[in-house]
């Protein structure tokens, strides 16, 4: 594209990066800023960094949230991808049908999924709290690791399950030595992706909670405008950007590496 | 009389830092099948690209029927490509993939209702107007593309390694196809492949392409039977190169004998190449002026591969008469097949 | 491996027990006086489609449908050329670049709605730019929290597209005599039209569904179909009403659904 063309349409996409950036710089600037009040910017403070664990709601809400999202995501991960083996060995009209169940709860607005669990969660023997949280998170992510381990199963030799059952592996052991580590970058992801969503979720976790059970986004809610609104939370969330932005530098560092080790083969 | 359509003068291309085309100079006449030819890498696509306008080159000029084009873009220039992996337009069918062009000029409905079915019959492919480009096969895809090319009647027909997608047979018939076409069309076709055996089969003229540089232009005759460099004789076919000596014209010392040869034009005493073809050595058993041992006969079908070691150089022999290994022989060929070459440095 | 489609099973009932089992319980919640907490005998009763006739009800879908509508707009508006800028870059941080444009999406929503909240009062940060904003309560105030909240939704979908695009089929229109104009409008559009539907229906849903977006930024004064369902299943506990409104919507969704489905059958685009 020549340099005329280029113009406008890089002006657009930085303004695209602006007004989708503009709300977390706002949120970093407030979690250092020594001013009580929103609209005024008086003085640097790392105040809210250490009020993160001094209120006591924020941060049991904060550990819930890790909990809820690091429980869900290690059980979804596993169950999603047992379950994404399955439907790759269906028929192919099978495997049609249940990829179209697997994509409503993605494709799914939020709030339908979160009234469809607490009706459903409703007619069983649990309390809501933390269980049906945990439940719920599990429901959700489980759909997207299927979404991101088929396709490496796809491109796996179809015989290397047959191939170890053939030098003596048992069937559990066949899918833990020799389809597993192939399929490994497609769980990873499928588990960063769940962790994400989890760490995040409103509505769907605001309709499965109850007892008082609440995670960072419940606690937000419950509060915002209020007195009990903690600002320690901005300070929360600038970290959880910061902790995200480095995975991605380490996990693009790792890529290059490869890539430079393959061609010094 | 031949009249040039295609001028290309010191043409020189690089791609960051390396340098795939030097210095180019070339021309193309009407009416002629023009096969460019080389091993991956040599340029003879970049060259493509640069006639067909996707790439710009950084000096030289190019002329396109009287008219300078290097700077225009592609869509300015009324040449046609037929492209590697055909780039059919998955969202259009057959007929609006061949229309495509004439829609471009603003042509009348009928009149390119007509001008497909025209190309379609070309192509041999008939009544395949309203088929989805997904359910076609390779080759019927590869004709289409040949199709919505030579719908525009373009003067010039540029082709990138076309039939690399294709099995051997369905390749060997295309190969027919496309010269037929391309004397029926009465167009210039540049056609770009690394098989030499297809580009000795099409063309009227051969250029051999290597590290960005012309190795030799003539016709598949002239390059098989007179190769100017060790790289032309490697690459069209095999042969044997062995060091000889040209002590004056019409004799060449190899091998520690001297023979008559048909070529002249050398310093005397310069140190050559010398190319003698398999297919031109006959095995006899009596000895003679140059003796080895067979090491190794291979089947091939058409022939016996026989290597003879000479000493301690390899020399292949393609002949229809087996012979043992371990047999000893004399090698003999007529003055004719001896080439001698400008020694390569390699 | 035809031998672990068993391993499928499980998750199939799963399923069907998450997904389509409450399905069928709000369609029945919406046309009868099932108690959901004390379940027992009821009775098919029409009192449901009442609820869709009230005035603050159809306001809301009408609000929804106006504002998805509009802020949808806007991001495929801003989102195709974002998207094809980013596609047809050549440098290596062409990923990191798409990486980063999606980076927002992991930062927890609610924190940026109350960010967009606090600009848009006439005291505040932007007081130290010299800028005063009062937007609280306007149309304006939703679209903009809108177009920043999903603009990543539209531009991934399309840049997915664009960027796998074959780039010797543009060659291919400009040896056959097409402008780049034309080039685009008739190869690289038609082809992206997989993205655009895809992105469309990401942004259209969360957009015509939210609740938090809209109750903050338009002060409680704008009420999105959200607000409603959220209204009647946690506020005032009207869960028989609060299906029917359900089922309104999702009877929307089904529609969309389908088209995305018609559009691409792996799933790919989803992600």
């Amino acid at each position: 594209m020549s340099l005329w063309r280029k113009s406008p349409l890089l002006i657009l996409t930085i303004f695209a990066f602006f007004i989708i950036y503009l709300p977390i710089m706002i949120i970093m600037l407030f979690s250092v800023n020594g001013s009580e009040k929103d609209y005024s910017f008086d003085s640097f403070s790392l105040k809210w960094y250490v009020e993160m664990f001094e209120d006591p709601q924020l941060f049991e809400a904060i550990r819930n949230t890790l909990m809820i999202a690091t429980i869900s995501t290690l059980i979804a991960t596993i169950i999603g991808t047992l379950t994404a083996i399955g439907i790759h060995s269906l028929s192919k009209k099978n495997r049609t049908n249940m990829m179209i169940l697997n994509n409503i709860p993605v494709i799914n607005p939020d709030i339908v999924t979160g009234i469809s669990l607490m009706l459903v969660f409703s007619l069983l023997p649990i309390s809501f709290g933390m269980p049906t949280m945990l439940l719920a998170h599990i429901f959700f992510s489980i759909p997207f690791v299927v979404l991101t381990v088929l396709p490496k199963l796809k491109e796996l030799d179809p015989n290397l399950y047959d191939a170890a059952l053939d030098l003596g592996c048992s069937r559990f052991g066949a899918i833990y030595r020799v389809i597993i580590p192939s399929i490994k970058t497609g769980m990873l992801a499928g588990a960063l992706i769940a962790f994400t969503m989890s760490i995040d979720d409103f509505v769907i976790s605001y309709f499965t909670s109850g007892q008082g059970f609440q995670n960072v986004s419940i606690w937000i809610y419950s509060r915002i405008g209020r007195k009990s609104f903690s600002k320690g939370v901005y300070a929360y969330n600038t970290l959880v950007v910061f902790v995200t932005v480095v995975l991605l530098l380490i996990s693009s560092r790792k890529n290059k590496k490869t890539i430079v080790r393959k061609e010094e083969k | 009389m031949e009249k040039r359509l295609v001028e290309i003068s010191n043409l020189t291309k690089s791609f960051d830092d390396l340098e795939v085309l030097k210095n180019i100079n070339l021309y193309i006449n009407e009416n002629e099948f023009v096969t460019l030819l080389g091993p991956s890498g040599c340029g003879k696509t970049t060259l493509l690209r640069l006639i067909a306008g996707f790439e710009y080159a950084d000096d030289g000029v190019i002329t396109f029927d009287g008219r300078i084009i290097e700077e225009l873009p592609p869509n300015k220039r009324e040449i046609n490509t037929v492209f590697q992996k055909y780039a059919l337009f998955p969202h259009l069918n057959v007929y609006d993939n061949i229309a495509f062009g004439l829609k471009m000029k603003k042509m009348d409905k009928s009149l390119i209702e007509d001008e497909v079915k025209k190309a379609l019959k070309l192509v041999k492919l008939e009544g395949f107007e309203e088929r989805n480009i997904k359910t076609l096969s390779g080759g019927q895809q590869q004709r289409i593309a040949i199709a919505r090319a030579v719908v525009n009647k373009p003067k010039l027909l540029l082709l990138d390694e076309p039939l690399g997608a294709l099995d051997l047979k369905l390749r060997q018939e295309m190969q027919y196809e496309l010269k037929e076409m391309q004397r029926a069309l009465g167009i210039s076709f540049v056609f770009v492949t690394h098989d030499q055996e297809e580009a000795l089969t099409m063309s009227d003229t051969v250029v051999v392409m290597n590290d960005g540089v012309i190795q030799q232009i003539g016709s598949p005759i002239d390059i098989y039977n007179e190769p100017k460099n060790r790289f032309t004789a490697n690459f069209i076919g095999e042969s044997n190169i062995i060091n000889g000596i040209m002590h004056k014209d019409f004799l060449v010392e190899f091998e520690g004998v001297k023979f008559s040869c048909v070529d002249k034009g050398f310093e005397q005493e310069e140190a050559v190449d010398v190319v003698i073809r398999p297919e031109d050595i006959e095995l006899k058993k009596e000895t003679g002026l140059i003796n080895g041992v067979v090491d190794a006969i291979t089947f091939k079908g058409v022939h016996y591969e026989i290597i003879v070691m000479v000493g301690d150089k390899e020399y292949i022999i393609h002949s229809t008469d087996p012979k043992e290994v371990g047999d000893q022989v004399s090698l003999h060929f007529e003055e004719e097949d001896i080439h001698v070459m400008v020694k390569s440095d390699a | 491996m035809r031998r672990l489609r068993i391993v499928a099973l499980p998750y199939l009932v799963w399923m069907l027990v998450l997904v389509l089992l409450p399905s069928l319980l709000i369609l029945l919640l919406s046309i009868s006086d099932l108690d959901i907490y004390n379940l027992g005998a009821f009775s098919f009763v029409a009192d449901g489609f009442e609820e869709l006739s009230k005035p603050l009800v159809i306001e809301a879908m009408k609000n929804s449908l106006r504002l998805s509508a509009l802020a949808t707009m806007i991001c495929l508006l801003i989102g195709y050329p974002v998207a094809y800028y980013l596609a047809s870059l050549k440098t290596k941080k062409k990923t990191m670049l798409i990486t980063l444009f999606i980076l927002p999406v992991w930062s927890n929503m609610l924190l940026r709605i109350i960010a967009w909240e606090t600009l848009f009062f006439p005291n505040s940060i932007l007081n130290m730019f010299g800028v005063s904003l009062n937007l609280i309560g306007t149309d304006l105030a939703i679209l903009i929290g809108m177009t920043s909240m999903y603009l990543p939704f539209m531009t991934l979908p399309i840049y997915s597209v664009l960027e796998k695009m074959d780039t010797s089929l543009i060659e291919a229109s400009k040896d056959l005599g097409a402008s780049n104009m034309q080039s685009f409008l008739k190869v690289t559009l038609p082809l992206s039209l997989s993205g655009v539907v895809s992105g469309v229906i990401m942004t259209l849903l969360p957009s015509m569904t939210a609740f938090a977006l809209p109750e903050r930024l338009s002060g409680g004064k704008t009420l999105l179909i959200g607000n409603i369902i959220e209204d009647y299943f946690m506020k005032t506990s009207n869960i028989n009403g609060g299906a029917m409104i359900s089922i309104a919507l999702m009877l929307v969704i089904i529609v969309l659904f389908i088209t995305v489905v018609h559009f691409d059958k792996e799933g790919e685009t989803l992600l």
